[in-house]
């Protein structure tokens, strides 16, 4: 367990620059998302920490030790590959014992250990069984099993529930988030599923293009993106154009047509154009016109049981998307084609940048 | 009787007749090798072992097989050796001109091997170490290393990296993950790769034609000269022995290590 930095950390790999001045803290115990589109530097990241690669510049240190030079077996990161890289020719127990072996443990606590780390992941019957007999759930809790019992300092998981299906997700999804609790390892997360970051983790560090966009709770970032691309890579949104408005103390924003939209920030000078997002869910759908409400048409409604999608179209070709509960629509007999008023609440009109800053 | 069938009953026919084609000389050799004629006839009238008992009349059939056997295994043991590390730059490493290299390391299966022969014989005499046991061997890795270096690609192409990184960060060295991870992986791969080498080398004769004289000679060479000379069937009753252990040998090494998967392309 211990606190990870990276400091102005650069990588080429193959002539390209992988890595842009990278600064990143995760703290003790942490469990930080990496997220971003494939292609990012997430996973250049994570090899990064792992000691695969190598920074062309800038400095990696784990609890405050520079390990730029030290190579990865002499590092104690635990790793949960994306493919589990679990060795076919080894018992589960083997496999979670190799580390162990490697560290030269003294083999009456090897089994042990290896028998406890299997038990916190409920697999204590399977520690004779090859990996090719275990479900792609089971391999990843004997992978987890595999990357703790060393004790890591910094555990670090490449796409945990990628290669699992839906509900088999839902439950790892909960499974690993008490299991990285109860250790109180320091993690990394690696992903580009926006829901798996938002909740497996502590903070998220959205990455694009090899920089980090954005850093936050997860909670911050949904609500309060900095950017339309993070705002958009975090989740569903809407985002329209206006010119800000002020009168004394408050601040609105006009957009096409006599729409003027209160918003609850008032950075911003009287006549600047301003970029507006909001998050779908956040939109509520009236039946009648009220101060502010927006006039819309629905255009198509997707049932998707617990909720639904409402696409709409407004004056100026403006297009929502608003998600609520089924019994909304019902309550209103609203349906396709008929006109509805939104409601924006001034609280979640998020102000937002065009370009990606360096840092948040 | 509706076209999809018909074209399924002449490809099914097709494929029997090619296996046909295949086993029919093999049945054949051994079908002659339990004949009591003197003089190959087919059907036998009557069978007999004695061509079997014969096989020692073959000129120096025993020394001949013994260096055609240490020529085999020596030959496809360095062959392995040199094929893995020829495999592991090939597979893992961004090497310049790779499609060179590799064509170059297949090359001995494409040309001709009275060519390599030629070559070979040259070269060995004028560095002075021309029809010595070690020549032939070198002769044979040269001719043999293809098909370690293939069957070591595919096993390394098919096993994954990831593992070999996951050794690393559990604390094994570079070395330690190697051998503990990979090389179990590719086991099936030197197995294949070195039963083939062996089988190419232990009956070769165009190339070891070419190296032996005096009192070194291999097996094929003296089978060969036999027939030359003889007409009776000791050859096929030779033939017989070599097919059944050779057949015993693919077999288990199939079954133990699935090798076809790696010697047939997919």
């Amino acid at each position: 367990m211990a606190r990870l930095e990276l400091d102005h950390v650069d990588v080429w790999l193959g002539g390209q620059h992988i890595l842009r001045d990278l600064s990143l803290t995760v703290e003790e115990g942490e469990c930080l998302a990496l997220l971003g589109p494939s292609g990012c530097g997430k996973t250049t990241t994570l090899r990064t920490v792992a000691g695969f690669v190598r920074p062309n510049s800038g400095e990696v240190r784990i609890g405050g030790q520079s390990i730029g030079r030290t190579p990865p077996n002499k590092r104690n990161v635990g790793i949960v590959f994306q493919d589990y890289a679990l060795f076919p020719h080894m018992t589960v127990g083997q496999n979670v014992a190799y580390g162990l072996e490697m560290r030269r443990t003294p083999s009456g606590d090897i089994a042990g250990r290896v028998r406890d780390a299997l038990a916190l992941v409920r697999l204590e019957d399977y520690a004779d069984r090859y990996p090719a007999q275990l479900s792609g759930g089971q391999k990843q809790r004997v992978a987890l099993a595999r990357a703790t019992v060393i004790r890591p300092d910094i555990l670090l998981l490449d796409e945990p529930l990628g290669a699992l299906d839906r509900k088999l997700r839902d439950t790892m999804q909960v499974e690993l988030k008490q299991l990285q609790r109860s250790l109180g390892i320091t993690t990394i997360i690696v992903t580009h599923d926006q829901e798996e970051a938002l909740s497996l983790s502590d903070r998220i560090a959205v990455m694009f293009e090899g920089r980090l966009t954005a850093l936050g709770t997860p909670e911050n970032l949904y609500e309060g993106p900095p950017s339309v691309k993070v705002m958009e890579f975090l989740g569903a949104s809407n985002t329209l154009e206006g010119t800000v408005e002020r009168d004394g103390e408050t601040t609105a924003v006009a957009c096409a047509d006599g729409i003027h939209l209160p918003v609850a920030w008032s950075d911003a000078a009287a006549g600047e154009t301003v970029r507006l997002g909001i998050r779908p869910e956040h939109i509520a759908l009236e039946a009648d016109a009220g101060a502010h409400t927006v006039p819309c048409t629905i255009d198509e409604v997707v049932y998707k049981g617990a909720a639904v999608d409402v696409f709409v179209n407004g004056p100026a070709s403006m297009r929502f998307h608003v998600n609520t509960v089924p019994a909304r629509l019902h309550d209103a007999s609203l349906s396709r084609g008929d006109t509805v008023h939104l409601s924006l609440p001034a609280r979640h009109l998020i102000k937002l940048s065009e370009h990606e800053g360096a840092h948040p | 009787m509706s076209e999809g069938s018909l074209t399924r009953i002449t490809v099914t026919l097709v494929a029997w007749l090619a296996i046909a084609f295949m086993v029919f000389p093999v049945i054949l050799t051994a079908v002659v090798s339990l004949n009591a004629s003197f003089f190959i006839e087919f059907p036998p009238k009557a069978l007999s072992l004695q061509w079997y008992e014969n096989i020692g009349a073959i000129h120096r059939i025993g020394e001949a097989t013994l260096v055609s056997l240490t020529v085999a295994v020596a030959s496809a043991a360095v062959a392995c050796l040199l094929g893995l590390g020829a495999a592991l730059a090939i597979a893992r490493h961004p090497l310049p001109g790779k499609p060179v290299v590799t064509a170059f390391l297949l090359s001995p299966i494409t040309v001709p091997m009275v060519a390599i022969g030629i070559a070979l014989v040259q070269f060995f005499i004028a560095i002075g170490a021309a029809f010595t046991w070690w020549s032939l061997v070198v002769g044979h890795i040269v001719l043999v290393i293809a098909y370690p270096v293939r069957t070591l690609v595919a096993a390394l192409t098919l096993s994954d990296t990831s593992l070999e990184d996951a050794a690393r960060s559990l604390g094994a060295s570079r070395w330690r993950a190697f051998r503990t991870v990979t090389l179990p992986q590719l086991k099936p791969g030197l197995v294949s790769g070195f039963l083939f080498a062996f089988l190419i080398s232990f009956d070769n004769y165009p190339i070891s034609v070419f190296l032996v004289r005096g009192d070194l000679t291999t097996m094929p060479i003296e089978v060969f000269n036999y027939i030359s000379n003889n007409f009776d069937p000791t050859p096929a009753a030779f033939s017989t022995v070599y097919i059944v252990v050779v057949s015993v040998l693919i077999a288990l090494a199939e079954w133990r290590y699935r090798i076809m998967s790696l010697s047939i392309p997919r």
